[in-house]
């Protein structure tokens, strides 16, 4: 049976420009189609997570950094702000990045994300969040006993539980970030005095305010800038909903021109493949009549249009879910969801072509 | 004596178009150990579908096949067991594969054989058939490199190396010059001395000649004949 496959693989080396070509059209097509899911799923998970940010007219920052700009240094009555805010369940931050910068072995290495703010669970409740703080988790992927505790701000948190598989935690300037792989805690506003002013500097960046009077933003804006942190307030419920339709409409659109370029390579492909099989029709009614079953035959075509339509498209497809896994990006696994369309062409294909090289029997026999 | 190779009241109709077209009626015929056949017949008489019902390659519409006095069965598994244990066939259009080497044209029965035999144990009877047909030396080279005469006495050698019973040819000599198709004659010839069955199908009254029997197949009926 094996050398059938085989044989079917050496039909399509021997025609390789036309088949090569094709399958890298397809592959190419298939890579590109999943990365723009991945997009469009981002985008959609952003949409999904916004919802009780925009019911609560939350307001989120980005910073602009002057050129050879260091490190700010934010007056602690500005921080002391944020934490009453946080304290009052008016506003929460968190720390993506920048956590323990200078010990590699913080959090066994994994990345963290640490979060203020006891509103948190309530405004992500999918995230199933543990509580109260201080608590941590570690991602659906973090092996257990690997990472037992964290300690911030020199208080020792323990790692209880894991979260739900592919959970996403909806941040407003990253949009979708994966904790598959990260270790979450949910900290205290006590610890915030006790960061390095790396971390304390993400954290006020990435502080989202939920119903802020116009001078409460004013102040924070205002505090942060004296002390050489310049933040751009942005309105979720204004922004967003139009950044979103401009990013849909586009992602749309993209997803609508890969997928009829990958429909075109897959019917060049077809109409490629019954050429390839009419001409292999006298190679396989010889076969037949030495003793190939039909089995032989079908697994012979099979192998054919596997190493064209299947086997390279699954190897790259499966290489950049890997990838996109490794990169901790939102949606890793839209490259298998390609996949199915690529199967089912391969079965359409693999069904039609052995009924029509077995069921021909015409005047003249043979 | 027993024939090992029977048709019993064989008929085939195609269903091509709205009307349907019978190639065969009522055929029966048998085939000795050892005998050479002659089947002729005009274009169209059903010289190539009698041909591949004998071989099981196609199914007769109503009738039977025996090999060694037992009906053939239904299943294809069984059929293919039997074609390749049982037959080998020589067909003019089904000579070759064009892009494959002698080599890898000829091992083709050995590669359904119920027994698999190891590669060298494989290339050697590759080898030992190709010498009989005088194409030793044709080994590596690919089909297309090779004459019509050369090329159908590679079929013939890929229809030997099973050692098969019973022979099929289906004009064999049709598309050769006078020396090519007089060299695949005494090839059967020999098949034939060694005990095998020839049954082929032709227009060329020089084979039918040398020949033991001659069949006459007009309009899908049979009948024993002279030259």
């Amino acid at each position: 049976m094996l050398d059938e496959i085989r044989g079917g693989f050496s039909v399509a080396l021997r025609r390789w420009p036309v088949m090569f070509t094709l399958a890298g059209l397809i592959t190419i097509a298939a890579a590109v189609l999943s990365l723009a899911l991945v997009d469009v799923l981002s985008q959609v998970a952003v949409l999904k997570g916004g919802r009780q940010l925009r019911e609560r007219h939350a307001v989120f920052f980005t910073p602009y950094y002057p050129p050879g700009g260091e490190v700010s240094r934010v007056g602690e009555d500005v921080v002391q702000d944020v934490m009453d805010l946080i304290d009052q369940q008016r506003a929460y931050a968190a720390i993506v990045y920048n956590m323990a910068l200078d010990d590699p072995d913080f959090a066994g290495g994994y990345p963290v994300l640490v979060l203020f703010g006891d509103v948190v669970p309530e405004l992500f409740p999918e995230l199933h969040l543990c509580d109260p703080a201080p608590c941590a988790m570690r991602g659906a992927r973090v092996p257990e006993g690997v990472v037992v505790s964290v300690t911030i701000g020199g208080e020792e948190i323990p790692v209880e539980k894991a979260l739900p598989r592919h959970a996403t935690f909806f941040d407003v300037n990253v949009a979708g970030l994966p904790l598959d792989h990260r270790i979450v805690v949910r900290a205290l506003t006590r610890m915030i005095p006790r960061l390095a002013p790396i971390e304390r500097e993400e954290l006020l960046t990435r502080v989202v305010l939920l119903d802020p009077p116009e001078s409460t933003v004013d102040t924070f804006v205002s505090g942060a800038a004296q002390g050489k942190l310049f933040l751009v307030p942005h309105s979720v419920s204004v922004e967003q909903p139009q950044r979103f339709r401009e990013i849909m409409m586009r992602s749309a659109m993209y997803i609508v021109g890969i997928l009829a370029f990958l429909v075109l390579a897959l019917m060049a492909f077809v109409s490629s493949a019954r050429l390839v099989i009419q001409k292999e029709r006298r190679a396989l009614k010889i076969r037949q009549m030495y003793g190939a079953t039909p089995l032989h035959l079908s697994l012979r075509i099979g192998g054919f249009l596997a190493a064209v339509i299947l086997i390279p498209e699954m190897i790259v497809l499966f290489l950049l879910q890997r990838f996109l896994v490794l990169a901790d990006a939102p949606a890793p696994n839209t490259p298998l969801w390609v996949m199915p369309c690529l199967v089912v062409t391969f079965a359409y294909l693999w069904f039609s072509l052995t009924r029509e090289v077995l069921g021909k029997e015409g005047l003249g026999g043979w | 004596m027993e024939a090992i190779l029977e048709a019993r009241h064989v008929s085939k109709i195609f269903h091509s178009g709205r009307m349907p077209v019978v190639a065969l009626e009522d055929v029966g015929m048998r085939i000795f150990a050892g005998e050479c056949v002659a089947l002729m017949g005009p274009s169209g008489s059903g010289k190539s579908t009698l041909l591949s019902i004998l071989g099981l390659i196609s199914r007769p519409t109503a009738g039977e096949v025996l090999v060694r006095g037992k009906p053939v069965g239904v299943d294809e598994r069984s059929r293919a067991r039997l074609r390749n244990q049982f037959f080998g066939y020589v067909h003019q259009e089904f000579a070759m594969i064009e892009d494959e080497s002698v080599e890898s044209n000829v091992v083709i029965p050995l590669q359904y054989a119920d027994i698999r035999l190891k590669r060298p144990e494989r290339r050697r009877k590759v080898q030992q058939v190709l010498e009989q047909v005088n194409l030793e030396w044709a080994l590596h080279k690919k089909a297309w490199e090779l004459s019509g005469g050369e090329r159908q006495r590679v079929a013939i050698a890929r229809a030997l190396v099973n050692e098969p019973m019973v022979i099929l040819a289906d004009e064999p000599t049709a598309a050769l010059d006078g020396t090519s198709a007089q060299e695949i004659v005494q090839l059967f010839l020999a098949i034939r001395e060694r005990g095998a069955s020839v049954l082929v199908a032709t227009h060329d009254e020089r084979v039918a000649r040398k020949c033991d029997r001659v069949l006459r197949l007009v309009d899908g009926h049979l009948s024993e004949g002279l030259i």
